[in-house]
């Protein structure tokens, strides 16, 4: 190994482990996929709802209401102080990250949907009360099969408890799976 | 100005036509340069005497991820618009078999076989030869496998979003693989040649 090769690998090392530690500090609230439906139900005027996916799964799909923004419009474009706004992504890691953004820009009320668009599709447009529900799951079901109703949803109840998701992100990502394919 | 031009409509559809010759050429002459073009020393990394395709490959990769990695944390590229290839988790394993099979018999890769093809070296040629047949292969085909190659489908998803941690935490881990992978390549060749 070459001196060269030990300063390369050294300056790999350097970089990624800032990589890690580059990752946003503090803590941003989440709102849950139902919560946000019911804001949106009750035209909330000062709800902001901003896509920070790209132009193309916009364009596909997304929340009602929403508008798409890349990392450089949040950077640039006004939105009014305030405002309450509210990001989501594929990801929590990219929202998170276009939160912090945001909030180096002065705006305080910033919050993440939990589970990004893959948790919208699975808790207020498909979903499903297991056949053996407790009464908690019920009245939860009860909330978002009306919300689901709301946006053109299909809420799905007496499943077999097998058949609900194992996690929002893993039901939706099977659900969009297949939607989208581009060659390369 | 933010990256990627081909999504951010900085260099058009023309541009976008413009630059994929000029970096496919570039790689091409950097493999060449780096005697990829070459079967002996392709297939030496099947017999543990040559891991040279290994490092060059992993450690292109390692860069590849620090840049993007850094470049959209400072603003000039936006990750969310690079394209990702979704994830058919079934098929691609096939596909991969496949490839290191085709890979070990023909001696070269996809690239290097154009590489050496361009080179004028008769087994590139029929290895890019065989890709073509294997291609069309593929289309005619392609009704009767279309099950199979839509099974398992994932979305695109990364390997960070998979394991459900931050992707600096993904880049660190990466890293560390390759440095660790180049120190044993290394030991090995030396064992061994």
């Amino acid at each position: 190994m070459t001196r060269l090769h030990r300063a390369l690998a050294l300056l790999a090392a350097a970089l990624a482990v800032a990589a890690w530690h580059s990752e946003p500090q503090g803590r941003v609230d989440n709102i849950s996929p139902l919560d946000l439906a019911d804001r949106i139900v009750r035209q909330d005027v000062a709800l902001r709802v901003v896509d920070v996916r790209p132009r193309p799964s916009f364009d596909q799909f997304h929340v009602p209401g929403a508008t798409q923004m890349t990392l450089d419009d949040l950077r640039r474009q006004a939105i009014p102080l305030s405002a309450q706004i509210v990001l989501y992504a594929d990801d929590d890691d990219r929202a998170m990250r276009s939160a912090q953004l945001l909030r180096t820009r002065g705006y305080v009320n910033v919050v993440v949907l939990r589970e990004g668009i893959s948790a919208w599709i699975s808790r207020v447009l498909e979903p499903r009360l297991a056949r053996d529900a407790t009464a908690l799951e019920r009245a939860e079901f009860d909330r978002a099969a009306q919300l689901s109703r709301f946006f053109g949803g299909l809420p799905q109840s007496d499943v077999a408890r097998s058949e609900l998701p194992g996690g929002a992100r893993e039901f939706a990502r099977q659900a969009i799976a297949g939607m989208r394919r581009r060659g390369c | 100005m933010t990256a990627p031009f081909s999504e951010t409509g900085v260099l058009g559809s023309t541009g976008v036509l413009a630059s994929a010759p000029l970096i496919g050429f570039a790689f091409g002459w950097c493999l060449e340069r780096g005697g990829l073009g070459s079967a002996r020393k392709l297939t030496g990394q099947f017999y543990l005497t040559d891991l040279t395709v290994f490092k060059v490959m992993f450690s292109a990769l390692v860069t590849a991820m620090l840049g993007a990695f850094w470049l959209d944390r400072l603003g000039v590229l936006d990750l969310g618009l690079v394209y990702l290839p979704e994830t058919y988790v079934v098929p691609q394993a096939i596909g991969g078999v496949l490839f290191g099979v085709g890979f070990l018999v023909g001696g070269l890769c996809p690239g290097t076989a154009c590489v050496a093809a361009a080179a004028g070296r008769l087994d590139g040629l029929a290895v890019a030869g065989g890709m073509l047949l294997g291609i069309a292969a593929f289309n005619a085909l392609f009704d009767w496998i279309r099950p199979l190659v839509e099974s398992t489908a994932l979305g695109a998803v990364t390997l960070t979003q998979l394991a459900g941690v931050p992707h600096g935490a993904g880049v660190l881990a990466i890293t560390v693989a390759a440095l660790a992978g180049f120190a044993l390549a290394s030991r090995i060749e030396r064992a061994r040649g």
